[in-house]
């Protein structure tokens, strides 16, 4: 036998109750006799065995079942929704008390500096922010310094989901990339902006076909239902906004 | 226990009598487990608060099909194992388990040489140690506790018995033929 494989028979031999009286096997004796540092560890072991009776023995101090119940209640009470105890509040000893967690010195001392520098940071980024104006905003104003005929008067901000992703989309891409994406929506009835967005800000899907559309369009945008009808006609005339009011290329 | 689990209904259901016996059967249970992981007397209060209002919170999760007691200690583990995780940023004291030991027998002893050892220890050797040893938990409930096999609690039962043997032999505290030395 060789300290590996004793190590094995020690594996068993340790979690054996009844090990101090347990024997060992002769291969285990043999090998113990010739091996010096395993017979070492034979005593600490035999020592630990004496230790672990005296430190299971060592009185530890108890918790309060007050301190405890308390916690639990308070918790409890927090909680919007969860299991109840009826009357459990009555049950609290008047003297117990959900015990505030103690932090050391180092703790609150790390504590501070957290705050101090997440404070800090959330200063600059929100004076970084508040010096920096939205990108929309900046593409409105270069819009507005040039004359405006056709384009409506009409919200600054996207009103549906679509109209974020037009406008998303006109904020993400040059310039010339959305002239282009405009220029393809030719084969779309062509309708006069102011017109459209009248239309789909009163809600009027019908009137947006209604001498507005060219013979090009028989495709009637009411039958693309309200809704749609109206957030195309939004979308167009944001776009409008957005956009210069450059030609489109000619294709 | 056959009892846990109509106790856990009895909680659930409202009664604060069975709320209380409950508290009252595991409160040692998991505050030795805390005080043994973690030293000083007010974490290991503040863990095992956490722990009660953590095992009332999730009490209706817990299969009855399942034993308790493991479940329970899981819980407990896992609480300590965060406070340890954050003590780790701040450096600590010895804590006061040595005041605590010299407050109630001012000679230098075994358990408290032992309990140096222990603190020494790996976290899941310790917290296997202590279960092992301390609570009297089986293998297979500290397997089940600690969300290991079996065989890897005793292996690392196994280390935890190397690694403090041989601290205690280092410490001097046994002399090579496995007699206790007299420490004054």
């Amino acid at each position: 036998m060789n300290c590996t494989e004793l190590e094995h028979e020690w594996l068993d031999h340790d979690l054996n109750e009844s090990a101090e009286a347990a024997v060992w096997s002769p291969a285990a004796e043999r090998h113990f006799a010739e091996c010096a540092a395993c017979r070492r560890l034979r005593a600490g072991h035999a020592l630990l065995k004496h230790a672990v009776a005296a430190w299971k023995a060592q009185p530890a101090p108890r918790v309060s079942t007050e301190q405890l119940l308390a916690a639990i209640w308070s918790d409890q009470r927090q909680a919007s929704a969860g299991w109840t105890v009826a009357g459990s509040p009555d049950r609290v000893h008047p003297s117990a008390s959900v015990r505030p967690k103690r932090r050391s010195a180092a703790e609150s001392r790390i504590g501070s500096w957290t705050t101090v520098a997440a404070a800090v940071v959330l200063a600059v980024l929100g004076a970084g922010l508040y010096s920096l104006p939205e990108r929309g905003e900046i593409r409105m104003a270069d819009r507005t310094a040039q004359p405006t005929s056709l384009a409506p008067e009409a919200s600054s901000a996207p009103v549906t989901a679509t109209m974020a992703l037009l406008w998303r989309d006109v904020q993400t891409n040059s310039a010339a990339a959305a002239r282009t994406t405009v220029a393809s929506l030719d084969h779309f009835p062509v309708v006069p902006l102011p017109s459209v967005a009248g239309d789909a800000m009163h809600g009027d899907a019908a009137a947006v076909e209604r001498g507005n559309t060219t013979a090009e369009s028989e495709r009637r945008w009411q039958d693309w239902g309200a809704p749609l009808g109206h957030q195309v006609g939004n979308a167009f005339s944001f776009l409008g906004n957005a956009l210069p009011n450059d030609p489109p290329p000619a294709s | 226990m056959d009892d846990d689990g109509a106790l856990v209904q009895r909680c659930l259901a409202g009664d604060a009598d069975a709320v209380r016996g409950f508290v009252e059967r595991y409160r040692d249970l998991v505050f030795s487990l805390c005080w043994r992981m973690l030293r000083q007397r007010e974490d290991a209060e503040d863990v095992a608060q956490e722990t009660f209002v953590r095992v009332f919170r999730h009490l209706h999760h817990w299969e009855p099909s399942r034993p308790l007691r493991p479940w329970l200690m899981a819980i407990a583990a896992n609480r300590c194992r965060t406070k340890l995780s954050r003590r780790k940023k701040v450096p600590q004291s010895l804590g006061e388990w040595s005041d605590y030991a010299i407050e109630h027998d001012p000679r230098i002893d075994l358990s408290e040489e032992l309990q140096q050892g222990i603190d020494q220890l790996r976290e899941d050797h310790r917290l296997s140690f202590v279960m092992f040893y301390q609570q009297e938990m089986s293998i297979q409930e500290i397997a089940a506790a600690l969300d290991s096999p079996e065989g890897t609690i005793k292996t690392w039962l196994h280390r935890a018995r190397k690694q403090l043997s041989e601290y205690l032999l280092q410490r001097g505290v046994v002399d090579q033929d496995g007699y206790e030395l007299h420490r004054a």
